[in-house]
């Protein structure tokens, strides 16, 4: 039988062959790692002689058989143009031979779709691999573009022409701004586009939209309709390009005016960030930009649309009877602002025209505002006979040709019959008026003004009162009150005992006293027998007014020695029989006696309570 | 006997001279509001102002009348004092917030850049939620509730009435909170005088009331202070948490 000492030692020994088999094996590791990495970088095309305009893949793949991963760099590409990219991804596999040790192949990749613009042999440069302190290269390729120069702008522009443009560039995120005409006539539309030059990602608060005060302003991105971002080579640095906003800008009067900047905040922080409460916030702003406003042609009317338009008009019966009212209908569509097309019928003799329901429909198809104005009139005819409207007219001016013309409707008919109806307001032009006034520029009004106060004169508050923070002290007093009364054992019931009994006990000794000096000796014993029933009820905790003196002995004696009670009963005896004694009647009797009762009553007092005698 | 009558008809005849006086200032104030001669009608109710009328449809008249005097500040105060009255006056509370867009935009005009508005101070907000006599007796009833229940909870013994007593305390406390707080917010808790507006274009705070004194700071029409101290023809302001200076008493509005 081994020995307790020889069982301890066999586990000790098979720990330290394992120790010394795991650290072989780690140390086999580590030298593998030292060992140089077979890294192989290679960029290939899909085609080497794309034409302009053609899109074609480039991919650049790094192999390498170990498990430290290296850092891809990414080749640039400065006279193509960007369209997407695959992103870098990391590919791993295993492979493990009975006996060897495992081998590890990492595979990073990386694909970009390319546009080539210009014909022309360009040479993409080399793709870096980077695995620990030694860096690999790819060789460079050499892409011949055939073909025709492809409209669209340099490399690394924004998509659309634009007439004017402002930001301000910045290695990792920034604005850009741009209008598509700086020079538009009043009420003409120019495009206003925000896009946002991204390397990060990260939410996008816009803190402050472009400032667009001298505008009437339709947006021309809905929620729905967000571009996807389009990716762009600015300086060497690829970037996410989004459109933050596109606007329809509509300028109200003539002159310099601005498209204020616009503000956004990119949040790039990540979780850990927020935990060390380093959060990578990029605020940029865009610059503002200038349009200078033209005025349209001299003559042109208020309400002319700066764009195309046509106008028809319907009613939707031909005939009808004096005082049914008929609905003229007509509609104004095209391009630019229809809102500012104003349409007044003719007065006609007989026939009065109600206020028009205007309804506006705005449509942007291909970011060109335009749409419809819908005007009803309720028609009535006032006598019998035939009527015709004349062809109703909105003025128009064609920006491109600066011409004016005047859309019209075709002219329309109708027949009234029955008889003439009297006291017919005439036709006006009021509701028109109305609809023509001029919006003001500054909408903030004050009032309206009280016309009826109750002129109350002033008055102390009442928190500034005297009686205010007495009454309010009230309240917290009251509570610590009772608490301390809780605290002091005070309860409600002793509370009460001590209110009933004592002050009684000391009144029937007031009231003897005063009987004594005044010589009443019947008011005088009826006092100390009050005395003695107090004391005794007290200590008893039972009412002995209506006992007998045997019952009261009785009960004290359970309480204290025979001689306290049999003094106290003789003393009960002396009383009701000094009421009726003219002995009873001697003052120093009478002295005595109160002595004797004060001695009785302090001994009655001094007797246990019945909780603690039980 | 004769002088009793005579009492009795001067305080008949006199009556009704009074209440006439102060209707016919306040319709010339009206008169001249709706004439579009606003300066005439706030000079009219200042003075039904300086005679002891303190109701907030006059103050929200007054603050109409500076209002269109582009006379910002002023209205500010003027609004403020009809809200102190009347915490739902709802032409009060739209006047003071145009007022103090308006001189936003004078401010974003004059230095070029956009209108921010300077948040109202949450205390004297929640103070602006009830009348002082409701947050007044609010405050002395929840007191009076909230101390009782508690006191009640030293004597009870039965269950039933101790959880009563005990939520009855708790609601008591939390709208003695309510209207402490919003009591604390009108009695300008905080201020020692009083909470004011910058009725002046501008108010220089200097280190000491004396006009050689070297000025600390500036401030613009319509920027919110707290009177803490008075002297002569000086005020000792603080703003943002921290005394700022002495600025005259006349280019500051309290309310």
């Amino acid at each position: 039988m081994k020995s307790s000492a020889q069982r301890v030692a066999w586990p000790r020994r098979s720990l330290a062959l394992a120790t010394s088999l795991f650290v072989a094996s780690v140390l086999a590791s580590s030298t593998s790692r030292a060992q140089p990495d077979d890294v192989t970088v290679v960029m290939v095309a899909s085609t080497d002689s794309p034409t302009a305009g053609e899109e074609f893949q480039v991919q650049v793949e790094a192999r390498q058989t170990s498990n430290l991963p290296g850092v891809l760099e990414e080749p640039t590409f400065p006279t193509f143009r960007v369209t997407s990219t695959t992103g870098v991804r990391h590919m791993q596999s295993f492979r493990q031979v009975m006996g060897q040790p495992p081998e590890i192949e990492i595979r990073t990749v990386v694909g970009y779709s390319l546009l080539a613009t210009e014909p022309g042999t360009y040479t993409i440069p080399a793709a870096s691999y980077r695995v620990g302190r030694r860096t690999y290269q790819s060789a460079p390729l050499i892409v011949k573009v055939g073909g025709n120069v492809v409209p669209g702008g340099p490399v690394g522009s924004v998509p659309s022409a634009t007439a004017a443009a402002a930001g301000t560039y910045d290695p990792y995120v920034f604005l850009r701004a741009t209008v598509d005409r700086s020079d538009p006539y009043v009420g003409q539309q120019v495009t206003y586009t925000l896009y946002l030059y991204t390397r990060v990602s990260g939410p996008v608060s816009m803190q402050r939209q472009p400032g667009t005060t001298d505008f009437w302003v339709q947006d021309l991105l809905e929620p729905r309709r967000q571009p996807a971002p389009e990716l762009q080579v600015v300086q060497g640095q690829r970037f996410e390009v989004h459109v933050l906003r596109r606007i329809a800008l509509f300028p109200t009067h003539a002159g310099s005016l601005q498209i204020g900047g616009a503000a956004i905040e990119v949040d790039a922080s990540n979780a850990f960030d927020m935990f060390q409460n380093n959060r990578q916030v990029y605020a940029r702003e865009s610059p503002a930009i200038a349009i200078q406003a033209r005025p349209l042609p001299a003559g042109a009317p208020s309400g002319t649309i700066v764009g195309r338009a046509i106008v028809n008009a319907s009613l939707d019966r031909p005939s009808t009877r004096t005082g049914q009212a008929l609905a003229l209908t007509v509609v104004v569509r095209g391009d630019g602002l229809l809102r500012d097309a104003a349409l007044t019928p003719p007065p006609i003799a007989g026939v009065r025209f109600e206020a028009p329901t205007v309804e506006d429909r705005v449509d942007s198809p291909n970011d060109v505002v335009g749409g419809q104005r819908t005007f009803t009139w309720q028609v009535i005819p006032l006598r019998a006979g035939a009527f015709a409207i004349p062809p109703l007219g909105v003025s128009t001016f064609d920006p491109n040709t600066g011409r004016r013309d005047t859309a019209t409707s075709q002219p329309l008919s109708f027949t009234a019959t029955g008889p003439t109806i009297v006291d017919e307001p005439e036709p006006t032009d009021a509701p028109d008026a109305e609809d023509d006034e001029p919006e003001e520029d500054d909408p903030i009004r004050f009032g309206p003004a009280y016309r009826h106060p109750e002129m109350r004169r002033a008055a102390p508050p009442f928190h500034a009162r005297p009686w205010f923070v007495p009454v309010l002290l009230a309240a917290p007093l009251l509570a610590v009150i009772a608490w301390s009364m809780r605290f002091l054992g005070i309860g409600l019931e002793a509370f009460r005992a001590r209110l009933s009994s004592r002050p009684s006990s000391k009144s029937h000794r007031r009231g003897a006293k005063r009987a004594l000096s005044s010589g009443e000796s019947v008011a005088f014993y009826a006092s100390i027998a009050s005395m003695l029933h107090c004391a005794l009820g007290e200590a008893l905790e039972e009412r002995t007014l209506g006992m007998t003196h045997s019952a009261i002995r009785s009960a004290l004696g359970q309480r204290a020695d025979d001689e306290l009670a049999s003094r106290v009963v003789d003393e009960l005896d002396a009383a009701d029989f000094a009421r009726f004694s003219a002995a009873g009647a001697s003052a120093d009797e009478m002295k005595k006696t109160l002595e004797r009762t004060d001695a009785l009553v302090a001994r009655i007092a001094s007797l246990p309570k019945a909780e603690a005698a039980r | 006997m004769t002088r009793a009558w005579l009492g009795i008809v001067v305080f008949l005849v006199a009556s009704p001279v009074r209440a006439d006086s102060l209707d016919e200032r306040f319709q010339r104030a009206l008169v001249a509001l709706d004439a579009h001669r606003p300066a005439d009608a706030a000079t009219e109710l200042h003075r039904l102002v300086a005679l002891g009328i303190e109701d907030p449809e006059v103050f929200t008249n007054l603050g109409i009348a500076e209002a269109e005097s582009m006379h910002y500040g002023r209205a500010i105060v003027a609004f403020e004092r009809a809200l102190s009255l009347r915490p739902s006056d709802p032409i009060a509370r739209e006047g003071l917030d145009n007022a103090e867009t308006m001189l936003a935009r004078r401010r974003a005009d004059a230095t070029g850049g956009t209108a921010t508005i300077e948040g109202s101070r949450t205390l004297a907000t929640f103070g602006r939620a009830f009348s002082e006599p409701v947050a007044a007796f609010g405050t002395l009833a929840c007191a009076f509730v909230a101390c009782l229940a508690i006191a009640g909870l030293a004597f009870v013994r039965r269950e039933s009435v101790r959880i009563a007593l005990g939520t009855l305390a708790v609601v008591g406390t939390l709208g003695l909170a309510t209207f402490g707080t919003a009591l604390a917010g009108r009695a300008r808790f905080g201020a020692l005088i009083a909470p004011g507006v910058v009725v002046a274009p501008s108010a220089i705070a200097r280190s000491a009331p004396d006009s050689r004194a070297p000025t600390l700071a500036t401030f613009e029409e319509g920027e919110r202070v707290d009177v803490v101290e008075r002297n002569g023809a000086y005020y000792r302001i603080a703003a943002h948490g921290r005394t700022r200076g002495w600025v005259l008493r006349r280019s500051i509005g309290t309310y």
